[in-house]
């Protein structure tokens, strides 16, 4: 990654990861002055930057799966962003209970994208597509931790947009 | 951790139980499951062939089946999988749109699941697999599936 130029103005503090015996020594708000390994500090920034990133590249995917919704709504009953087997999952409840071979193309076409696009390259997404189902048949598919819901079930909200956001599934 | 070879024999091993259960015609649900598992050892040997891949999970496998080279086979892979995960795992009450798996998928939705995706797996992984495995993996006959 190329680093980013800065005004003059403003001090650029370098961190080296080979400069063995550098301890960076850190002054907060508080004044309660601490000093840490140069290694330690690096591998803390890097994770930070990282999950700065996965923050926007998420945003990004919610966009992009909101598009794809729109032009599939004669399709779709609701979708769900939520967690599966250590990655995101999109789970998209179709309004039939019947297969639909070219909705599960229209799906893999779009998983496909996703995971080949260099701007999501920290989103690991699954897609799962279930017939028209609701409440307790939807349990083995969702995770509690997080439930993102485009539908609806909410006058104020379009079919497309994202809805709301909960830990709690059975708030929904 | 299992080599190509070993995913063909298990491959060939889910085709002789498929072909059963089609015949069969009772539990058409398992009939998709062992479809989905029979691409399961497809891809895996495809994975294991060209780039030393073993997945510990459907998750890992998916995710290498991504990449673009394995495209086509994802395409296909991903409607066993989701039938598979229909028939395994959703059960819903009576009276609605879906309450069990032949709601989901009837005889010959199931069958052209096979003679269609099944099939498109095996044929898009055969230029992917070794000699050996290309002779010895049992193969869909699409035209006995009308």
């Amino acid at each position: 990654m190329s680093m980013l130029e800065l005004p003059d103005s403003i001090n650029r503090v370098e961190l080296d990861w080979y400069a063995d015996n550098d301890v960076i020594r850190v002054t907060p708000k508080n004044q309660r002055r601490f000093d840490i390994q140069k290694d330690i500090a690096i591998e803390v920034l890097q994770k930070a930057h990282e999950s700065q990133r996965f923050g926007q590249q998420f945003g990004l995917l919610l966009d992009r799966l909101a598009q794809w919704i729109k032009t599939q709504e004669e399709r779709i009953s609701h979708a769900i962003v939520t967690l599966q087997d250590g990655s995101l999952a999109f789970v998209v409840i179709q309004k039939s209970g019947k297969y639909d071979e070219q909705f599960q193309d229209d799906l893999a076409d779009v998983d496909l994208e996703i995971a080949n696009d260099p701007d999501l390259d920290l989103i690991q997404l699954k897609t799962i597509v279930l017939p028209s189902v609701a409440g307790d048949s939807l349990q083995s598919f969702i995770d509690k931790r997080m439930v993102l819901t485009y539908g609806k079930r909410s006058r104020t909200h379009r079919l497309g947009e994202p809805e709301s956001c909960s830990t709690d599934p059975s708030s929904k | 951790m299992a080599r190509e070879a070993e995913h063909i024999a298990l491959a060939n091993r889910n085709h002789a139980a498929l072909i059963h259960l089609l015949n069969d015609g009772q539990f058409l649900d398992w009939a998709a499951t062992v479809a989905f598992y029979k691409a399961v050892h497809i891809a895996e040997a495809v994975l294991a062939a060209n780039i030393g891949h073993h997945s510990n999970s459907h998750t890992e496998r998916e995710r290498a089946l991504k990449m673009a080279r394995f495209a086509p086979i994802f395409r296909d892979y991903s409607h066993l999988f989701s039938a598979s995960r229909v028939a395994r795992y959703l059960i819903a009450p009576a009276g609605q749109p879906f309450s069990t798996f032949a709601d989901f998928m009837d005889a010959n939705a199931v069958k052209k699941l096979v003679r269609v995706r099944l099939y498109g797996v095996e044929q898009a992984s055969l230029g992917f697999l070794g000699n050996p495995s290309k002779t010895s993996l049992l193969k869909i006959d699409p035209g006995s599936m009308l």
